[in-house]
């Protein structure tokens, strides 16, 4: 640990870092273009630019380490003339057409030049125009917006090394140019360069004019794709204006940083997966009883019926439910003395380039790896009288499939929660209507052990209730009770959603 | 007249032959540097007060003291790019006498622990590059480049590196961005090349003139360079002189020379007998100077003093018909159209000062330009990844 | 029609590459090598180079379009390039080139329709003290004047001599 100060500030920080890196870290805002912290430090933007004292001239920040006894200032005169010198001079050429660039409202340039900038133009010179390009299936390029932080490029060529992207000529007349759109398409995490772009010269061409991003609301989900467990920001679409087409609930995925993790990125797959759940023609909404809509009272009387028959029962977890969920049906199987089953998730082969993208196409699979629940396709005998099913269509293999159905065909008493009517709620006596991802709080155990929160910003809709609340009532007021019994019983941890916070905790 | 040490083919205009070399004392230096530690070679060309020929000044043995003594691969590198407006003095040292700079980067490359060596020569040169590979053929076949040079063990390859045609490859870590395949764009320091340097190795870069001097520091002995020049700025200088003058050309003189004594002396005086308007005495980025400057020292310090540099101590003369602004528009667009493109403040803001000074020339001027483009100057000025 | 190197460009690209540690060094002299192969950097050129030194277009385009010495397109027989930086403009290197404009009908970048002449405004040939210089293809042509370029134009129109 060293000590320095900072805007006359003494704060003891670690040995190590940038200047940017421990500003961050205390909420010290220092802006920055092309700094990122899934790339290379380039160092081109010179918008971090500090005073460091002692130093003839300013220091980018992120590149300067930090020194014990440095004294840097954030806030002087010198340094906000500088930013609004560059912003002045990223301005010069740009064409400042907010009201309809679709970054406007998350641009950085906006807010800085907001913050910082000139609110005076002093060049009488025109501004250079180029033509907007679609320049693959799924990017588009405005140049006449681009700040040339290089960004793009560094992300295509240190991540993904696909290298689609170069800078061609050079002063004034550099620009972004892409070599290989088919590449660019094939890419399987191509589109990142639209988040990554701090201003709006890259863009999906699936969110062009689609939305304004002010009217959205964002929350902190785990993409549920496979068992990486990526971060999301989910746009969520909550309010409507006459101008603003009705687009949603779910507007888009973006990538949300995780420093612990080091993961900055999503995988398109994931991202565009986002469509997905704004499909309601399936969505079961109402418990249903022998294939018939019923009363949450009828629903509830067969459970009561079910559970107090005495007869053997099975209850088979699912890798797609939140651990919440799942505990709450491991509490039913414990308290019945019920056998637990878990079904073989559904595997993938990796593309190319993979990166962090992982084979089992399932969130909570390492749940069930971490309990050691067994198999349901080990399990030796089918027949129980009573089977609880959770959600787990679409993530598991046939074979766990097969041996599902033929569990639910012979009980007695057959329960499935299902958000969509399937193979599963079809044959079963008792299908309860099952939140699905982003309706609920809950969390992920992904592949390196790490449980991460995922936050359930579009609430329960009507008729819709946690499977806890289906099996105990009130016994738990909310799903962090769970969550925290759930740590202290299985994992012999204490845990919450905020020692959880944003980034998670390994196990 | 003082003596010659880099232009000795103004002793023997046949000097770019080996024999010739040799006849005039040639390759001692290396046979003498080989004799010794290299940290003692070192040591000598940081007593000789030999500062760097290309712009800067930096004290040339000190830069050689900042090579890590380790068994990485090291490289030592020779910036032949030549490209500042107004200068054109390395190209003699390489075309007419190109033995006296393969001696200095043998010397170098043993004091330094750098078994590799490149010039990186400005891609136009290319009859220059033919002259200066002659001799490193004739080097290489003689002993004094490559495997076991003179028996003494050490290995020395020297290869050179053609450029293309950008001005920003004079910059040091832009030079090794292009060396290695890359746009020219320079590199943010730290690390400094003698840490992280071409192929992320330890790696001196150094102006051809400078390299050249190594030779006769060695055979002659530091002290005997202490005597040429004022103090802390030894040696001799070639002054390239253009513009206005009756007899521009290359002039190798005493560092300190005055810069009456260039230009009316050596170079024959202003054309047509007319009067000084302006001197840059330094490469064009050098601050400009009026008559009253006539008698400073070309000197580093003396035209410190006076609030501009030495630069590569290329002279360009304008005479009392000179528009000034024309000039500075000319110069202003070189620098424009020279920006790497990489970092903001260059790239966007030397376009828009040559577009000001071009209005300004064209008659269309405004109220408040002269302070705009100061106030731009004030914004890149030291905000910028490399200091031109 | 794409573009190719002979095993014998391949020899050549190879000992070229041997002076580096890595090919990617290789790069501006491979794009030297050919450019005085096909004439000029073109699309395909830069692929040709990318394919043989093992490295991504993306990279060698960069590069192709940095430095100002590679050609992206065509040039005429004689590659006119007057430096008009201040030196040279000093000693009327404006003038030279105007007049080759005039005579040649073309702009700066332009070739003639005979495909003989390409005129380019050039920035510092480092040739100062030799002002106004012009170099044609690689030879410099030094302190020169309207008359001079008049005379070299016309010698090099009837092929009476050959740079």
């Amino acid at each position: 640990m060293m000590n320095i100060k900072i805007d006359n500030k003494e704060h003891s920080v670690e040995e190590g870092q940038t200047i940017l890196e421990v500003c961050r870290n205390l909420d010290i805002e220092i802006p920055h273009f092309c700094y990122h912290p899934g790339l290379s430090i380039a160092g081109n933007c010179r918008m971090c630019l500090v005073e460091v004292k002692g130093m003839p001239k300013l220091m980018t920040a992120c590149s300067t380490m930090v020194q014990d006894k440095m004294e840097i200032f954030t806030d002087s005169d010198v340094v906000k003339e500088a930013r609004k010198g560059v912003l002045e001079f990223i301005l010069l050429d740009h064409p400042v057409d907010c009201p309809i660039c679709d970054k406007s409202g998350e641009c950085d340039l906006q807010n800085y030049n907001f913050d910082y900038g000139i609110d005076q133009r002093r060049s009488i010179f025109p501004k250079e125009r180029h033509k907007v390009e679609k320049i693959s299936e799924k990017i588009y390029k405005n140049d006449n917006r681009c700040v040339l932080c290089t960004r793009c490029i560094r992300f295509l060529d240190e991540v993904t090394k696909t290298h689609e992207f170069t800078t061609i000529e050079r002063g004034s007349h550099t620009h972004i140019t892409c070599v290989d759109p088919e590449g660019l398409d094939q890419n399987p995490f191509a589109s990142n360069i639209a988040d990554l772009c701090p201003v709006g010269a890259l863009g999906l061409n699936e969110f062009r004019f689609k939305k304004r991003v002010w009217l959205t609301e964002h929350v902190r989900a785990v993409c549920p794709g496979c068992e990486a467990g990526c971060n999301l920001t989910v746009d969520l679409h909550t309010k409507q204006t006459p101008l603003d087409p009705n687009v949603g609930p779910v507007v888009r995925f973006t990538s949300a940083d995780n420093y612990s993790m080091q993961r900055f990125f999503i995988c398109d797959e994931g991202r565009y997966s986002y469509s997905g759940y704004n499909e309601t023609e399936r969505r079961l909404l109402h418990p249903e009883l022998d294939g018939e809509e019923t009363t949450n009272g009828k629903a509830k009387a067969f459970l009561k019926e079910a559970l107090s028959s005495e007869l053997t029962g099975a209850v088979v977890l699912s890798p797609l439910a939140s651990v919440e969920e799942n505990y709450a049906a491991i509490l039913l199987a414990e308290q019945m003395g019920y056998d637990l089953y878990r079904p073989s998730p559904f595997r993938k082969d990796l593309p190319e380039p993979a990166l962090f993208i992982e084979k089992i196409k399932a969130p909570n699979h390492r749940m069930m790896k971490l309990l050691e629940v067994p198999k349901v396709t080990d399990m030796e005998s089918s027949d129980y009288g009573v089977v609880l099913v959770l959600n787990s269509i679409g993530s598991i293999r046939d074979n766990s499939l097969v041996k599902i159905l033929s569990l639910l065909k012979r009980a007695k008493y057959s329960i499935t929660f299902e958000v969509e009517r399937s193979e599963f709620s079809e044959n079963s006596k008792l299908a309860l209507p099952a939140p699905m991802f982003l309706e609920e709080d809950g969390c992920f155990i992904n592949s390196s052990k790490r449980i991460q929160r995922s936050t359930g910003g579009l609430g329960y809709p009507e008729g819709v209730r946690p499977l806890w609340e289906w099996l105990f009532g009130n016994r738990f007021t909310n799903s962090e009770s769970l969550l925290t019994q759930f740590s202290n019983e299985k994992l012999g941890i204490e845990l919450s959603y905020e020692k959880i916070g944003k980034e998670g905790v390994e196990l | 007249m003082s003596e010659y040490v880099l232009f000795k083919h103004l002793i023997d205009p046949e000097v770019r032959e080996l024999a010739h070399y040799v006849k005039l004392g040639g390759y001692e230096g290396l046979k003498k540097a080989l004799g010794m530690e290299p940290v003692e070679v070192v040591e000598e060309v940081k007593k000789s007060n030999l500062r760097g020929r290309g712009g800067a000044g930096f004290p040339c043995g000190l830069k050689w003291s900042f090579m890590p003594k380790d068994d990485r691969q090291k490289y030592f590198v020779c910036n032949a790019d030549e490209g500042e407006p107004g200068t054109f003095k390395d190209r003699y040292i390489m075309s007419d006498n190109p033995h006296q700079l393969i001696e200095g980067m043998v010397i170098g490359g043993f004091a330094m622990g750098a078994t590799i060596g490149y010039v990186y020569i400005r891609g136009e040169f290319q009859f220059v590059a033919d002259q200066l590979q002659k001799a490193v053929d004739e080097a290489y076949e003689a002993g004094y480049l490559g495997k076991n040079i003179l028996g003494s063990g050490f290995d020395f390859d020297l290869y050179l590196h053609m450029g293309a045609g950008a001005y920003i490859c004079g910059e040091e870590t832009g030079l090794i961005q292009s060396l290695e395949g890359h746009t020219g764009q320079p590199r943010l320091k730290p690390p400094f090349p003698a840490q992280v340097g071409v192929f992320g190795k330890p790696t001196t870069v150094n102006n051809v003139e400078t390299i050249a001097c190594v030779p006769d520091i060695i055979r002659k002995g530091a002290n005997w360079f202490l005597t040429i020049g004022p103090e802390r700025n030894n040696g001799t200088k070639i002054y390239a002189v253009s513009g206005h003058v009756n007899n521009p050309g290359v002039f190798e003189l005493p560092m300190g020379t005055s810069l009456r004594e260039i230009i009316f002396e050596h170079a024959g005086g202003i054309l047509d007998g007319k009067k000084v308007k302006a001197i840059i005495p330094g490469g064009s980025s050098a601050p400009v100077l009026g008559p009253e400057h006539l008698d400073v020292a070309m000197d580093f310090d003396s035209l410190k003093e006076v609030g501009s540099m030495l630069g590569s101590g290329a002279i360009i003369v304008m005479h009392e018909d000179t528009c000034i602004v024309e000039v500075f528009a000319r110069l202003a667009e070189f620098y424009a159209h020279e920006s790497c493109g990489q970092c903001t403040p260059c790239r966007e803001g030397t376009p828009w000062m040559a577009k000001i000074i071009r209005n300004i020339e064209n008659g269309d001027g405004r109220e408040g330009d002269i302070e705009l483009l100061y106030d731009i100057c004030e914004k890149i000025i030291g905000r910028t990844i490399c200091p031109l | 029609m794409s573009l190719r190197f002979t095993e014998q460009d391949m020899q050549n690209i190879e000992v070229i590459c041997q002076r580096y540690p890595d090919k990617k060094a290789a790069t501006l002299p491979t794009l030297h090598f050919a450019q005085k192969k096909f004439g000029y950097i073109s699309e395909d050129a830069v692929k040709a180079v990318a394919a043989v030194l093992n490295l991504p277009v993306a990279h060698v385009l960069g590069v192709a379009t940095f430095y100002t010495m590679y050609n992206k397109k065509p040039v005429g027989k004689y590659h006119i390039q007057v430096c008009t930086n201040i030196s040279c403009a000093l000693m009327g290197s404006r003038e030279i080139f105007q007049h080759l404009r005039q005579k040649l009908g073309i702009a700066s970048g332009e070739t003639t329709e005979d495909k003989l002449f390409t005129l380019q405004e050039v920035e510092c040939l480092g040739s100062c003290g030799t002002a106004p210089t012009i170099q044609i293809n690689e030879k410099y042509f030094e302190s020169m004047t309207v008359e001079k370029i008049d005379e070299l134009v016309e010698s090099l129109k009837k092929g009476e001599i050959d740079v």
